[in-house]
């Protein structure tokens, strides 16, 4: 469970630990059942104060993510893939708002930007 | 939780003509870690000199665990473990010889702690005090004031002018005293990017007076910094209600508030304004926008 | 190459632009001090008795001391104009410029200094200060002290060792010229030393000796420039590592006990080594001392230890450079009466040790003396002691047990308070200690400037008792308060009672008291104001460490 803390981009500190959690459960690095760190641990380890850890862990379990059960800890819930998508959709979308945003600045159309997604998708695919 | 540690009671304090505190009242409850900020000169260190008893209390009380630091020297600091921002140890002693002078006052001095952490910060137990490096002193100087996993750990700016190496040290050494159950930090910074990620309540101090306090998530979150774009450049800064700081120029400004979003939306709206982005400013960029709207009223005032 | 050479001078005259801008002040307060003070104890002497001082005997003494004072003073002064050398290594410029001009500047003030001094005096007072020969020793004195400094890198010990080389030069100079010192009459060698006339030998031997000064001067500050010059502190380091250091692995079993030891080794232990230094600067000059003259040198030695114990008590009680209590230092958890205890405990084993390394030297020149065959007779102590009976060594054991409990408990006293006002922060320990010194001083000068000497016997009878009656009531208010503040214990009232009576027994041992008041009330005064130290002490902790 790699998560990397940024100070530069002005995202809260437990929303960065929240959005990377639901992004390594969208991206099948954490499969449901799997356990995640202690809070102390995941405190120590990324030098943040542990409420901050906790109420990440707080929000994840009411977004339905993870579950923590009594004394062992938390772990990634069984139900987390309809949820995935719609996390897997909200992570891309914003990739795809700073595509277009450059795009537009480069003043290159949708329409041209659409085509170049599907030349590489096909690229990618026969590689 | 809610027991209280350090309290600081309509707390004032001139040196001369110069008001350091005036009226400060906070407090630090049990297992809480404190980040006092301020610019340099604001009031920071009077403040944790009169936690610590080294000033006393003219105007106003201070308790530390309910008692009076001056009065009770002893089972006070005892409690308590001390890092100073010039870092002044005797120069004279080796490192095993400030070690074993520590071990003698605090009754939790912890030896295979203490062991562990010269070890760890790699300190030559014969290297005499005033060869070490800045960096080196400064893990010296935390050194002795972790062995006796104090209740209260204090550190009055541990991070100015150290290395990222120390400086991850010493906010791992916050951390680990803050988890352990019952311990409380409080420390002073003007390194906000340390105390956002380490510090759970925040207290903001300028020219003596506490100008922001309370828990950081709130504060975080009750701050929105907004981008206006006007209909025509403006030439002035554009007089908003509920507008901490205003930043820009022609025709996009960045507006920091405190709350009041709608307020602002409709007063921006007024002057031909609309709102393009919004977004959760930092910590230093809310302080940057407090320090610089004190420093405007004063002037103006 | 002239090109060169004009840059040298506009650079040479930079440096010294700076030396007098930095200085100028102390300089002129320094000349005002030395002539500001001489002028007072001249003025009080000439008010008093017709005393002549050109070309007398105690016109000669009262020179030396005065050019003591005034080497010391305006020393300071310069030292001060001269800033920190290693500013200076980033100049373009040669060392030979840096050097040259610093120590031109550093001889010419001197001189003129000293010869403004001299002159003012000679016309008020008609002094008879001679100008040219110890204004020139003077300037070759802070060319060397400059070397020194400046050859060497700075490191407080090595200045000190600087320093005291200057009074060792001073001292070896007069010791070589005469043979042996007469410490009766000090004026003997200043009336040869500093004749009027300077010849034209004299002059070819300072421009020699200032040469050379430069030249090495030079050197040193060139290999210190590049970073290899003579680090002290490598050869200090040196020196401790063939010491073996008794490493105690244990820890301390009390807080006070560590807090004891931290005092100590930091302060405390300044006492006995400074003893002992000064104390082989007296040995070598020893075999020098004439029969006639080494009962008083007994007498001389003895007090050249005692006073610098005095000066080194304001030292033990100094928190730190601005005399605060600093962040680590005040956050020990201790109470300030713990706190007051250790550093009192550190000055007193100071002062105990001091003694005995004390009476080893007397022991030591007690059997130079008698190696050279000079050591005085029982009649030359007795006479020095002023005693009554004829010697007989019984009874002398007696009275100089009496003597060392009292001198014991004097200087015990005097350091211990120096200490504690001191203890109390600079501004607090200056005021006090001005104070009640210059309260003292001009009670009785002022009375006998002012008044006839039918009323100055009544006013002074008068102000001696008002003072004995304010300092002792000041001293039961500080053991008040420090008992209200609960600072002190019973322990410590009985302590103080207990060295009261030792001391006051001591010196009924030493001067046999009567019941006469005038007899035994200056004494028992200053038995009851020695214990001062145990109350003064934690009310200066107490007072300072939580401002």
């Amino acid at each position: 469970m790699q998560i990397r803390i940024s100070n530069s981009d002005g995202v809260p500190i437990y929303r960065q630990i929240v959005n990377q959690v639901k992004y390594l459960v969208a991206a099948g690095r954490l499969s449901s059942g799997d356990r995640l760190l202690p809070v102390r641990t995941l405190a120590e380890q990324l030098v943040v104060n542990p409420n901050t850890v906790s109420r990440a862990y707080r929000e994840l379990e009411s977004a339905g993510v993870i579950t923590a059960r009594q004394g062992s800890g938390a772990f990634v819930s069984d139900n987390g893939s309809p949820l995935a998508l719609r996390e897997k959709r909200k992570l891309l979308q914003q990739r795809v708002d700073m595509l277009l945003a450059e795009a537009d600045s480069l003043g290159v159309d949708v329409t041209t930007v659409v085509k170049l997604l599907r030349d590489r998708s096909r690229k990618f695919n026969s590689e | 939780m809610s027991e209280t540690v350090v309290e600081f009671d309509r707390l004032s304090r001139s040196f001369g003509a110069k008001r350091a505190l005036n009226e400060v009242t906070l407090r630090v409850e049990r297992g809480s870690v404190f980040g006092l900020v301020g610019e340099n000169g604001a009031g920071k260190t009077t403040l944790i000199r009169h936690a610590i008893g080294l000033l006393k209390a003219k105007q106003g009380s201070v308790r530390v665990f309910q008692l009076d630091p001056v009065r009770h020297p002893k089972e006070v600091l005892g409690r308590i473990g001390y890092l100073s921002e010039d870092r002044d140890l005797p120069d004279w002693m080796t490192v095993a010889q400030l070690m074993r002078y520590n071990q003698a006052f605090y009754r939790g001095w912890d030896e295979a702690f203490a062991e562990q952490l010269r070890e760890q910060f790699e300190l030559d137990p014969k290297q005499q005090v005033k060869k070490l490096s800045r960096g080196q002193r400064a893990r010296a100087g935390l050194l002795i004031a972790l062995a006796h996993r104090p209740e209260l750990l204090i550190l009055d700016e541990p991070s100015s002018g150290l290395d990222p190496v120390v400086r991850r040290d010493i906010l791992s050494a916050i951390i680990r005293t803050v988890a352990d159950e019952g311990r409380t930090v409080l420390f002073s910074s003007h390194l906000l990017e340390e105390v956002e990620r380490v510090a759970d309540q925040v207290a903001m101090i300028h020219s003596g007076r506490v100008g922001l306090n309370g828990p950081l998530p709130e504060i975080l979150q009750e701050h929105k910094r907004l981008v206006l774009r006007f209909g025509e450049p403006q030439l002035a800064e554009p007089n908003l209600p509920g507008a901490i700081s205003c930043q820009g120029t022609g025709r996009e400004w960045t507006v920091l508030c405190n709350g009041g979003v709608e307020e602002l939306r409709v007063a921006a709206s007024k002057c031909g304004a609309e709102i393009v982005d919004e977004g959760t400013p930092t910590l230093d960029e809310i302080f940057l926008a407090r320090a610089g709207s004190q420093t405007d009223r004063q002037g103006a005032s | 190459m002239n090109h060169v050479q004009t840059g040298g001078m506009q650079q040479a005259r930079a440096l010294a632009w700076e030396f007098w801008a930095r200085g100028w002040r102390g300089q002129l307060l320094g000349l005002a001090g030395v002539i500001g003070f001489a002028s007072l104890i001249y003025g009080v002497f000439s008010e008093i008795s017709d005393l002549t001082f050109r070309g007398t005997e105690t016109g000669r003494s009262l020179h030396f001391g005065f050019y003591s004072v005034t080497l010391f003073s305006l020393g300071a002064s310069i030292l001060a104009a001269w800033g920190v050398p290693r500013r200076r290594y980033t100049l373009p410029t040669s060392s030979l410029v840096i050097v040259a001009s610093t120590m031109v500047c550093s001889m010419v003030s001197m001189f003129v200094l000293y010869a403004l001094a001299a002159t003012a005096l000679n016309l008020i007072f008609d002094a008879g200060w001679p100008i040219w020969g110890p204004g020139l020793v003077a300037a070759l004195l802070i060319a060397w002290l400059q070397t020194l400094f400046w050859s060497i890198s700075n490191t407080r010990g090595s200045q000190l060792a600087s320093v005291s080389s200057c009074v060792m030069i001073l001292a070896s100079w007069g010791v070589l010229l005469f043979g042996a010192i007469k410490f009766a009459s000090l004026g003997g060698p200043t009336a040869v030393w500093f004749h009027e006339g300077v010849s034209a030998s004299h002059l070819g031997m300072f421009s020699l000796a200032s040469m050379g000064l430069v030249g090495v001067g030079t050197v040193g500050f060139a290999s210190l420039r590049c970073g290899s010059g003579i680090e002290v502190h490598r050869i200090v380091d040196w020196a401790c590592r063939l010491i073996p250091r008794t490493a105690r692995a244990t820890p301390f079993s009390y807080p006070t006990t560590a807090q004891f030891w931290m005092e100590w080794r930091e302060r405390g232990y300044v006492m006995p080594v400074g003893t002992a230094v000064i104390g082989a600067a007296v040995l070598l000059i020893t075999p020098f001392v004439a029969r006639a003259d080494s009962s008083e040198f007994f007498g001389a030695i003895s007090a050249i230890l005692f006073l610098p114990a005095i000066v080194i008590g304001l030292f033990l009680g100094a928190r730190s450079p601005d005399g605060l209590f600093a962040n680590f230092n005040g956050s020990r958890p201790l109470t300030d009466s713990q706190i007051a205890n250790a550093v009192l405990k550190s000055a007193t084993v100071g002062v105990f040790s001091s003694a005995l390394v004390w009476a080893v030297l007397l022991g030591a020149v007690a059997l130079i003396l008698a190696l050279f065959g000079r050591l005085p007779s029982l009649q030359d102590v007795s006479h020095q002691l002023e005693l009554s009976r004829a010697p007989e060594v019984a009874y002398l054991g007696i009275r100089l047990l009496g003597l060392v409990a009292l001198a014991l408990g004097a200087i015990w006293g005097v350091v211990a308070l120096m200490t504690s006002l001191v203890l109390a922060g600079k501004k607090v320990g200056g005021v006090v200690m001005c104070t009640l010194f210059g309260v003292w001083i001009g009670g009785g000068v002022g009375s006998e400037l002012l008044l006839s000497p039918e009323a100055q016997d009544t006013f002074q009878r008068v102000f001696f008792f008002s003072f004995v009656a304010l300092t002792l009531l000041g001293n039961a208010a500080g053991f008040a308060a420090a008992w209200r503040l609960k600072l002190i214990s019973h322990k410590t009232l009985l302590m103080a009672v207990g060295i009261v009576a030792v001391m006051f027994a001591g010196a009924h041992l030493a001067f046999g008291l009567t019941s006469d008041p005038e007899s035994y009330v200056p004494v028992l005064w200053g038995c009851l104001l020695a214990p001062s130290a145990l109350a003064v002490a934690p009310l200066a902790v107490w007072w300072n460490r939580h401002r």
